[in-house]
């Protein structure tokens, strides 16, 4: 199984109606436009991620990694292009869709206990206005186990580590039973105990049959993680499993310089 | 010890339930506890998303509203609540519009409301209100009505903030995280600004215009000190806003004390002692 991918050139044209055939495929994103403040930040992304995978993506700063995270999770609008996850819209997939945002657009001054933050995972399964049953208790228990966190569950989560932190993140994704998963920046900045951690939960995932995408700056990450790989620089430069797409022709197109390429695997960023 | 018995006795009579002889003491007393309690749990929420100008800024914005109310001989929250509302959802409109910064335009919306106010409030004769209980709250002077509208208020408040609790925490802990699982993050928020500008609102019939941000902030950033858990913190705000309302109440009576500043002072007060505490643990 590869991820089918194909570049700006390739994509959508009108008329064709792509549906994902291949039952195989979760996540089909076609012919993506957005733009930011005027600029557009992605011109035609086509890519398709399947369950079961983990797909990594890459690229330098301001590839719009980030605006295509956001996009997919439905936080801002394409100008252009579909995206479908399992068939379905993003407005009508919300349920299915889990996000690991970076850290800093979180309001950490309001007093938050770990248990208390996986739990807002379930927050659409236990529905308005109503409270937690035994079965979201029972998920978010499993959830805080997955990441080793269950005996600190007390704890205030402005008051972790970054690591512990994103796996609390981790945590909540787990605790909303998704289908997708996304991950932007998860690993940086993370203690050796979170990484390895996030690792087998990631892999348990995929294993699972989940799809899962995943945004690093190290490319070392990229390459021991992921089956197949994004490499983003406002539209696709390759995609592909891992070690066809980190082709060296393909990451010194994608960084414009071997030098920036070599201080990135050797995970100096 | 018999003695000792009716010393406190009378003490007890005299200083807790003497004042209660008046009815204008009873009204004040249901106003004040409804205050104190609405106050801290809206403020907590206040506190942790920094929106204590915002507060302050509505407050002085109503005034408009009240005044055009006892201008028609209405009652003045039939002014200020939908004016507050109003001024509510405008300023979210405002803090939304990104590139001009959001203080300076909602600085200048109220500043100009107040100034409204003010001068509507001068240029009319005969009013029974005056400049300085609107300014600084007369929670001696509420009439039947007012704690009617005030129960009712306070009832629907508290019921909206019990029913969405786990959605407005979810929205203001983690917005983006929010709105990717579904949640209406801005219906979310202008709801917690709606009921603000009612909180706001009748919180200045006890402690004024001008004070309303010591009932709002005050006691929900001390128990915020002390607590570790946002729905307990809602849970001794509130007890600490209904201690300040009382006692600054009881001050006021007995020592013939502005009412409202009582009460700012009495949760200053307890800011003070809560912060020195918490250095010397």
């Amino acid at each position: 199984m590869t991820a089918e991918c194909s570049d700006a050139s390739q994509g959508s044209s009108a008329g064709v109606s792509p549906q994902p055939e291949d039952a195989g495929v979760s996540l089909l994103v076609e012919g993506l436009v957005v733009d930011r403040g005027g600029v557009q930040v992605l011109n035609g992304v086509t890519f398709a991620a399947r369950g079961g995978r983990i797909m990594g993506v890459i690229g330098p700063n301001g590839a719009g990694k980030s605006t295509l995270f956001n996009t997919l999770t439905g936080l801002i609008e394409a100008k252009a292009g579909r995206v479908l996850i399992n068939g379905k819209s993003i407005q009508d997939s919300r349920g299915s869709v889990a996000f690991v945002p970076q850290r800093q657009n979180i309001n950490w001054d309001l007093p938050m206990t770990i248990y208390d933050m996986v739990m807002l995972g379930r927050t659409r399964q236990i529905g308005w206005f109503r409270r937690p049953r035994k079965v979201d208790r029972e998920a978010v228990a499993d959830a805080l186990e997955q990441v080793w966190m269950w005996e600190e569950r007390d704890a205030l989560v402005n008051e972790l580590s970054g690591g512990q932190q994103q796996r609390i993140f981790i945590a909540r994704a787990l605790a909303q039973d998704v289908d997708v998963l996304i991950l932007d920046e998860a690993f940086r900045g993370v203690d050796f105990t979170s990484q390895e951690v996030m690792t087998l939960v990631l892999q348990d995932l995929r294993d699972a049959g989940k799809t899962v995408l995943l945004a690093s700056h190290n490319i070392n990450y990229v390459r021991r993680l992921s089956d197949d790989c994004l490499c983003l620089n406002r539209s696709v430069v390759a995609c592909g499993p891992t070690a066809e797409a980190l082709a060296p022709e393909v990451m010194e197109e994608l960084y414009r310089s071997v030098d920036i390429y070599r201080a990135y695997e050797s995970g100096q960023n | 010890m018999d003695v000792f018995a009716d010393v406190y006795a009378n003490v007890i009579a005299d200083v807790f339930v003497a004042p209660f002889q008046y009815g204008f003491m009873v009204r004040a007393l249901i106003v004040s506890l409804l205050v104190g309690i609405m106050c801290p749990m809206l403020g907590a929420y206040v506190v942790t998303k920094g929106l204590g100008f915002m507060g302050d800024a509505l407050s002085h914005a109503v005034l408009p509203g009240m005044v055009a109310a006892f201008l028609v001989g209405a009652n003045p929250f039939l002014g200020a609540i939908p004016m507050g509302i109003a001024v509510a959802l405008l300023s979210g409109f405002l803090i939304r519009r990104a590139g001009v910064s959001a203080d300076t335009s909602v600085g200048i919306l109220f500043a100009g409301l107040f100034a409204l106010g003010v001068v509507m409030l001068s240029l009319t004769r005969g009013l029974r209100v005056s400049l300085e209980d609107i300014l600084l709250g007369q929670v001696l002077g509420v009439t039947a009505r007012d704690v009617l509208i005030t129960a009712v208020m306070a009832g629907a408040v508290l019921a909206v903030l019990y029913l969405l609790h786990k959605e407005f925490v979810f929205a203001s802990f983690d917005p983006a995280g929010a709105a990717v699982i579904g949640l209406p993050v801005q219906a979310l928020d202008y709801a917690l600004l709606a009921l603000l500008a009612v909180v706001i609102v009748l919180a200045i019939q006890a402690v004024g215009i001008v004070l309303v941000l010591a009932m709002l902030i005050t006691p929900a950033a001390t128990s915020l000190l002390l607590v570790r858990n946002f729905p307990r913190a809602m849970a001794l705000g509130a007890l600490l806003g209904v201690i300040s309302a009382v006692a600054g109440l009881y001050f006021s009576y007995h020592f013939n004390l502005p009412s409202g500043p009582s009460m700012a002072l009495v949760a200053t007060a307890i800011f003070a002692v809560a912060v020195t505490a918490k250095k010397a643990r």
